[in-house]
Formats: structure tokens, sequence, C-alpha cells
């Protein structure tokens, strides 16, 4: 916060306006002519904004009963399926798990295969990855496919034909840094982040060149002894400080800004990095579980948003950042969204790093009374930080989060977004024994806890404006699918009971519902070919998250098979 | 819970090996049909292919566990087989490994109920492993308030930088690994490495030619035991094992000197204080000493608050049945499933229950425990069984 207030900022929405006015409004002009073709799903979060919204309305509340399959696709390779599709023009591109292990290309009206990609993924690579061998779709611009990979590489492909153009390194996965998210290209630039928050890492983000996959920018999330912003880190423990850029990242071109959400710091033991309580005055360990602003040409750093300052619960602050116009007070609102992994919706304004609002979306969120946006602090309950001789019981949320990487959609029409939300909590204290590479040392503990009301996951739709919830679905299983929205008023939603739903966008009513046979994670994307409206999903339930969460992950394992298909549905 | 179970778990292991002794005279019958059996198999061991000194796929310097591992298979009359698997991610590593069943054993892991809980269970311990102080050779550190205005390197997420953490009076320099601690302290970059011992006595020895002494620390999360890890199911192979330990005993300390582990006497860094320490125990225990021989295991589990007597009874299970009767008594395994006693002895049940531990079953491998508990602590134990017994079908 007093960085953010320090300096930079008040001048920068004057030079981000200049720069966009030299290079033009539109940011990679391939991938924002594909976005503003209706028709397609241009980016994996559906646009820059990641709002996962689609104008398209052939498939509406009035016909949803007539939506069947159109066709499936086996994608070879099970577990932890959570790929978005990204549909341009009349192909579909699809990533499986594993690495990605493939990548194909599909017809998108029928599913005839077009072409395979099979990166070089070393056997070893689930040896690093630390939370599953996931990826989450590629991204789209130039004519070409650009894939993260677990063995911390980026690689780029002519979408065409499905040859690799060139393979850049991005980070050592042997450190525990993988990449499991899609990049985000603004211009020349194909701008990615990596994970292993938990290993010691310094987060960063990297810029590469979209011709030749040579780095142009490398900003790390964690400054170094000496910059602004280390007085936040005792001694030198920001250098393995965490705050890794492990999801995707968005962009408003009127700014030219670039926006990311960052990981919760390392250790576990906030008194080696700050004070071990909630007196942490300036010990806030910036830039970690944060939201941060980044300008796309140079990764420079224009302003923040803490969510979660000196962080104790593992309270990533990763979550995608959702922009949208908002009504507030009668004014339109350039709004920035993320339904924190803490339980808090923060709403802000994307031009200025202005925090708006910031309440509970998930009712049972109890490590803090609210959060104080004039000292962009929370109000913590000091019984709920766990720290040096404390351990804490019954934390809401719990360290999957009020919400984890499955994305939320807003829907323009109805106001509203519709969050995958789970109600889990935990005890959590030190002192179990670990090891790694022969050596033993005290992990901590993380008991999982069903949220209390007798549900373990909700599908809420939260109006943004009102900070309050419209409707919900409550859910068996925490850990549920993305969202999608469309014009056609509907909501789409995969749970890890392996049922499709379609709801009523407006008041959650249940209109179609398909067993889709293993878990989902992804979010759904729908696209248009020839004029005829398809819904694809990717099923194929976590495999490595429920082990971290004891009796509730065995029935999250035992409730669905594994697996690992794409299925799309259209109008009979 | 970190209770006084923890403790009584590593002390029963101690015990085992010295109550072992005798027991093996009379399992030896079983013992040597069993070895028939499975002469041909190969003793599977999980290993690491680059994790020196504790393993390696270099046939030339193999490391201290698969050399124990070797040493063990010849004792048991079976060839070795080796699964290789990075270890970054320790439990996972086991679960994947040796719970997967791509192998029989795994050296090296800590016999801790807390380690992985029911589902491993552990050989007696093996050698010992610890964090230590590795500094030039005429610095000599005896307590933390040694390391006072020094640089310190500590490993990132370990009890060193626990134990450090809140010590404004120190500077501490965070490392990811051994080796980059050891080479900090080679380049002048820091005093003291206080790192893991094993690892710092390895590259001591084969890189940096002994420069560096190397001061074994002792305390809560500091000094484990080292021990053969089984998958549960694997009882008989264990007790086979165990049969054998106590005979290689020297050849093991051989290796471990082989391989630069230290031998130093550990240090004990003294009850930490309050404001330091980061494990908040549900009920405080003392810190645990290895190297003192224990013949009385209840002293020292029991909470100093004199709790009621199944509660005593269950620490003192804990610590010295769990190992073969599951913690709190919880054991799949019908035939030494405790909380079934009332079930198949119905009146007799305490009867048999004071016979069976006065004196043991030799032959089924239940040791006698009338010279090592008083009866008022089995007295105890037997009013823990029998808070826990079995009611329904």
């Amino acid at each position: 916060m007093k960085l953010r207030n320090r300096g930079l900022f008040s001048g920068l929405p004057v030079i981000a306006g200049l720069i966009a006015g030299t290079i033009g409004a539109t940011a990679n002009d391939s991938v924002s002519k594909a976005v503003a073709d209706p028709n397609q799903w241009a980016i994996a979060g559906h646009d820059y904004g990641n709002t996962r919204f689609s104008p398209l309305k052939e498939i509406s509340t009035l016909n949803i009963d007539k939506l069947s399959l159109a066709y499936s696709f086996s994608l070879a390779s099970l577990r932890s399926n959570e790929s978005s599709p990204v549909v341009i023009g009349k192909a579909l591109y699809v990533t499986s798990s594993w690495g990605p292990q493939y990548v194909y290309a599909l017809d998108a009206a029928t599913g005839t295969l077009k072409w395979t990609y099979e990166p070089d993924i070393p056997d070893d690579v689930l040896q690093y990855a630390c939370c599953d061998v996931n990826n989450r779709g590629v991204s789209y611009a130039d004519g070409k496919i650009l894939i993260g990979r677990l063995d911390g590489k980026l690689t780029a492909l002519d979408a065409e034909s499905g040859k690799e153009l060139w393979t850049a390194d991005v980070v050592d996965y042997k450190q525990g840094s993988v990449i499991t998210s899609p990049p985000l290209v603004v211009r020349d630039k194909v701008i990615t982040g990596f994970g292993g928050g938990e290993y010691g890492v310094r987060g960063a983000l990297q810029a590469f060149d979209i011709n030749t996959g040579k780095q142009l920018w490398q900003t790390f999330t964690v400054p170094a002894p000496g910059e602004p912003g280390s007085e936040t880190w005792k001694g030198d423990t920001g250098l393995h400080g965490g705050g890794a850029a492990w999801l995707v990242g968005s962009y408003d071109a009127k700014t030219d800004t670039v926006y990311w959400g960052t990981s919760n710091p390392g250790p576990w033991n906030t008194a080696v990095r700050s004070t071990g309580d909630g007196n942490f005055g300036n010990l806030s360990n910036l830039y970690t579980s944060s939201t941060i602003a980044l300008d796309p040409n140079t990764g420079k750093i224009k302003w923040h948003i803490q969510g979660t300052p000196a962080d104790a619960w593992d309270y990533d602050g990763v979550n995608e950042l959702v922009l949208g116009d908002l009504n507030i007070d009668g004014k339109e609102m350039p709004a920035l969204m993320k339904a924190d992994r803490n339980g808090f919706f923060f709403v802000a304004d994307r031009e200025t790093g202005k925090l708006i609002s910031a309440e509970k979306y998930v009712a049972s969120t109890n490590w803090a009374s609210k959060f104080d946006i004039a000292m962009m602090r929370a109000v913590e309950d000091p019984d709920k930080r766990p720290g040096p001789g404390h351990p804490a019981k019954d934390i809401c949320p719990n360290v999957i989060g009020g919400k984890n990487w499955q994305p939320m959609s807003f829907n323009p029409d109805t106001g509203l977004v519709y969050i995958p939300t789970n109600n889990v909590c935990m005890d959590w204290s030190v002192g179990d024994i670990a090891f790694t590479r022969g050596v033993f040392y005290l992990g901590a503990r993380f008991q999982t806890k069903e949220g209390p009301g007798g549900f373990l996951g909700e599908l809420v739709a939260w109006d943004p404006v009102k900070q309050k919830k419209v409707w919900g679905l409550k859910q068996e299983l925490p850990f549920n699918g993305g969202t999608l929205t469309t014009a056609g008023n509907l909501v789409f939603y995969g749970n890890m009971n392996g049922d499709f739903l379609a709801l009523d966008a407006k008041d959650g009513t249940v209109l179609w519902k398909k067993q889709l046979g293993s878990g989902i994670g992804a979010g759904p994307v729908t696209y248009a070919v020839d004029g005829k409206q398809y819904v694809a999903v990717v099923v194929g339930r976590s495999a490595s998250l429920p082990a971290f969460l004891g009796e509730i992950g065995k029935r999250m394992t035992a409730v669905t098979p594994e697996g690992g298909a794409l299925f799309v549905f259209a109008l009979q | 819970m970190v209770n006084g179970g923890r403790i009584g778990i590593c002390r029963s292991t101690w015990l085992l090996a010295s109550i072992l002794a005798p027991l093996v005279a009379l399992m030896l019958p079983v013992l040597a049909f069993s070895a028939g059996a499975d002469e041909a198999r190969p003793l599977r061991l999980c290993a690491d292919p680059t994790n020196l000194p504790f393993s390696s796929d270099s046939p030339a310097t193999p490391g201290i566990y698969l050399e124990i591992g070797q040493a063990l298979a010849k004792a048991l009359g079976r060839p070795v087989g080796n699964y290789w698997y990075k270890s970054y991610f320790g439990k996972r590593t086991v679960r994947v490994t040796l719970l997967g069943k791509q192998c029989d054993a795994m050296i090296g892991l800590p016999p801790s109920e807390e380690f992985m809980g029911p589902a491993l269970i552990f050989s007696g311990p093996i050698a010992r492993a610890g964090y230590a102080f590795v500094t030039a050779k005429d610095r000599k550190i005896s307590s933390i308030d040694d390391l006072r205005t020094l640089r310190v390197a500590v490993q990132y997420q370990t009890t060193p930088q626990n134990l450090l953490a809140l010590r404004d009076d120190i500077e501490k320099v965070t490392v990811l690994s051994p080796e980059e601690g050891v080479k900090a302290l080679a380049q002048g970059k820091v005093d003291v490495a206080f790192i893991w011992g094993p690892v710092a006595g390895w590259l001591n020895k084969s890189e940096y030619g002994e420069r560096f002494a190397i001061q074994t620390s002792d305390g809560e999360g500091l000094l484990w035991p080292v021990a053969i890890g089984f998958a549960r199911a694997s009882m008989e192979l264990r007790d086979q094992v165990d049969a054998q330990l106590p005979a290689m005993a020297a050849m093991i300390s051989e290796i471990a000197a082989k391989y630069g582990l230290p031998t130093d006497v550990p240090i004990k860094l003294g009850a930490t204080p309050p404001a330091v320490r980061y494990a908040a125990p549900d009920n405080p225990t003392p810190p645990r000493t290895l190297d003192q021989p224990t013949v009385n295991v209840a002293t020292t589990a029991l909470a100093p608050e004199k709790p009621e007597a199944a509660n005593e009874g269950r620490q003192i299970f804990n610590g010295a049945c769990a190992h073969c009767h599951g913690p709190d008594a919880v054991q799949s395994v019908r035939r030494i499933d405790l909380r079934l006693l009332k079930k198949r002895y119905g009146v007799d049940t305490r009867d048999k229950y004071w016979q069976t531990v006065h004196d043991g079953r030799p032959t089924k491998g239940m040791p006698a425990w009338k010279d090592v508990f008083d009866d008022r602590q089995l007295e105890s134990v037997y009013s823990f069984l029998m808070a826990v017994q079995a009611t329904a079908n």
C-alpha cells in the first residue's frame, strides 16, 4: 500500500496513454481481430479481459433442452485435464494433461483431427511438478499456437500445420517450477509466468519475442534487497519468497496494461519473512498474494493491490483478473475483478489501481472480519492466523481457497459474475516431519475440514456492484469446474461429480444436465461455425489435488474415475 | 497431533533393538524358512539415482543407503534390485514408489508415526541424521548464542531457519540446498552454515578436503533416527530385516564413515524458547534424547499434568505398542487388532492381557514387557485398550 501510494502510479496513466496512442489501441492485431469475431473463442478466457462471456445466443434458455452431443474426442491422456479450447475460424485447438502430452487441432464442427503435436516432455516431470500434471490450454496470435509446458519451456507452433517454430527456456523445472497456463500475447510479446511458490523460487514474469522466442524482458514479482518494496521482507528472504505468477494474465488495451496475480509467499513460517503474527507492520512481503499491473513494453510494475498481506494461509493471489465495465454510483467504471483465494471479492479501478470494494463472496470466510480499503489491510482475527507457537483451528477458507484456478465468468447483460466457489476449512499447524532429497524438515499440516452448511462447493452468482450473492447452486464436493456465460442468458458449469449443467443466468434454474463420466475442472467454451453454435468442455478430474484434502479428497476420487475427453454439444 | 507418541516411537525402536536380540534366536527357524521361499526374488530398493551421500546409480559410489541395502540383501540371501526415482517431493516419492509396490523397502526414512502414519512401518534405526553447524576448523559453535553477529547460512523451510527466524542479532543467508550452504561458507559469504549434516559431511569429504568442522545439533526437529521404511503389508520382511540389523551395526558404521556421515556427539540446543518454536504441539514435550539408552518409556512419554489412566495408557501404547498394533490401536490386520480383545476373549480378556504383556508371545513376535513397564503403567494401557474396544460387529 505504502509503495502503491509512494510513487509511480500517479503519472503513469498519462504515459501509458501515450504508448497506447502511438502504437494504437489494439494489442496484437491478430488477437484483437480474433477476439472481435463473436463466432470465435480466441483466448482461453475468451478475450483479453478473461470474461468468458460470449455474445452468441443461438443456444438460449428457450431451446436449451434440445442441446445434444455433436461429437466427442479422446485426449488420450488421463488425470487433470483442465484445458480451455481455443477456436479460430473452423479450427479448435485443445491440449491434454501431462505436459501437455498432446496438442490437437480439430475441425471445430466435426471433431475431425487436423494435426497432433507431441512436445518432448521429459519423463521425470511429475517428480518435480507440485500440484499435478495439468495444462490449461494454448494461446493464439499471428497464425501461431503458443504453449506453456510443464518442463518450463514455451513453444510456438504454426497454427495451420502444427509444425514447431521455436521453443524457449523459461525456467528450470527441476527447481519445482512448471508452466501450466497459456501465455498472454500483447503485440510481439508472449508473456508467461511459472509456478513453484512452495519451493523457494522467486516469482517472475517474462516476455518472449513471438517471432524468435528470444527473451525480451523479465520482471521479478518480489524485489531484491535494496529495491523498492524489499523493506517488506526480513533480510534476504525475498530472494526465495515465492510470489509465482502461475495462472493467466489479462490485458487492457486502453491503458496498455497487463494484469497478473501472484502466489503466496514462502516459506510457511511467517516469522522467517515477517513478524510471525498479525502485527507485521511493513513486513507484508510484496508483491506476493497480490494483483500486479505491468507495462507490457518493459515489464515495469505500475501498481499493485495486495489481497493477503504477509500471507500465513497459503492464500495465493493468482486467480484471474476479469476486466469489465461496471456502473458504480451512476458512473461507468473500468473495473478489474478478482475472486481471491482468501474469500474476498475485489473490485478495483483497473486504470488507477484504486480498490473500490472487497467483500466476502464465501460466507464462511473467517480469517478476517473485513478488508479495510482505506488501510489496504484485512482486519484479521488473531486466533485464525497461524504462527510460531500458534497453530490455528477452523480457518476458512482452506488452502484451496474460496475459489481456486477454475475460471469465473462475467456476463455484462446480467451484470453478474459466476464463481465456482469452495466451502472448505482447515486447521493449520506446523510440526509434521517431511523429507525432500534425504533431508528431513518440519512441514506444515493443514487438516481439511468441511465448511459449515452441509455443502463443500457452490456456484455463486455474484453482483460485483451491490457486492452480494444473487443466487447459488450448492455442490456436494469442492474444486468444481470453471464457468461460461452467454448472451443466451445461460451459464455453463461442470462439477467434480462429472455433471455438465446449463443454468438460467438470471436466477440459477438448472435447465439442462448431462453426466460426462469424469470430474470436470475446466471451463466450458462456446463458438459458432457456419452459423451453428457449439458448446465445448474438457473433462478429466484432478488426481493430485484430492491428495491434499484427506477424507474429502477420497470422496472426490471415489465419485468418478480419471478421464480425458472433449465433449462438444449443439442444438439438435 | 504432536504428543508423547512420537517420542515413544523413537524410543521404542531403540528399545526394540535390545529386545530383538533374544527374540532373534526364537524366530530363527521361521526366518530361515521365509528366506528360502524368497530366495529367487530380489530385494527391491527404491532409491534416488542422484542423491549422494545417500544413494546413487554410480556403481563406484552407490551411497550409504544402497550399500546398507546390498549388505542386507546379502544377509537375507537375496539379490538386490533398484527402482530409481527422484526424491524431490518426499512423501509423494514414498507414495509412488514404496506404497506403489515398485519396491520392497526404502532406506533412509524417519521412523515416526508422524511420517506417513499407518501406511508405513519401519525397521529399527540404522543411523542418525540431523542439522549441523559447519564452520572453519578454528570456530566452535555450541549454542545458538554462539551465532550472534555471525552470518549464518540456513536452508529454506527447515528447522534451522525457523529457529533463527526471530534472532535479529544473527544475519541469516537463505540457501536452497546444503551444497549452496557449504559453497557460501567456502567463498567466505557466511561464517557458519547451519545445514543438513549428512550432505555437509559428504561434501566436506569429497569436495572440500575435510577442511570444515561439523558439529551436529540436537533438539526438536533437528536430529532424527534413520530407518528402513516398508509398506505396512511387508511386516514379515521388516521383521526379517530387524533380525539382521544388530549383527550389521559395525558394518553400517563403516559404510557411514566412508561417506563422511558425521559421527560426533550432537549438542543439544536446549528447549526452544516458546517465542521461537514454530511447531506448537498440543501437549508440550521435552526435547528428545536419542543417544541415551531408554529403559522406562513412560516417564518421558507422560504429560506432566497427570492425565487420567486411559490417557496415560494411550501415550504408552502409542510409544511402545503402536509400532505393531497401530496408532491408537487402529489396526486393520485382525490378528493383531487389539480392539477385538473383548470380542475374542470375553470374560478372560483381563487375564489374557496380563499374561501376554508380562511374558510376551515370543513365537509370534510379541515381546515380554514386565521388565520395561511397571504394573501401574501396564494397567493404564489396559484402561486405554478397554476404552477402544469394538462394540458392534
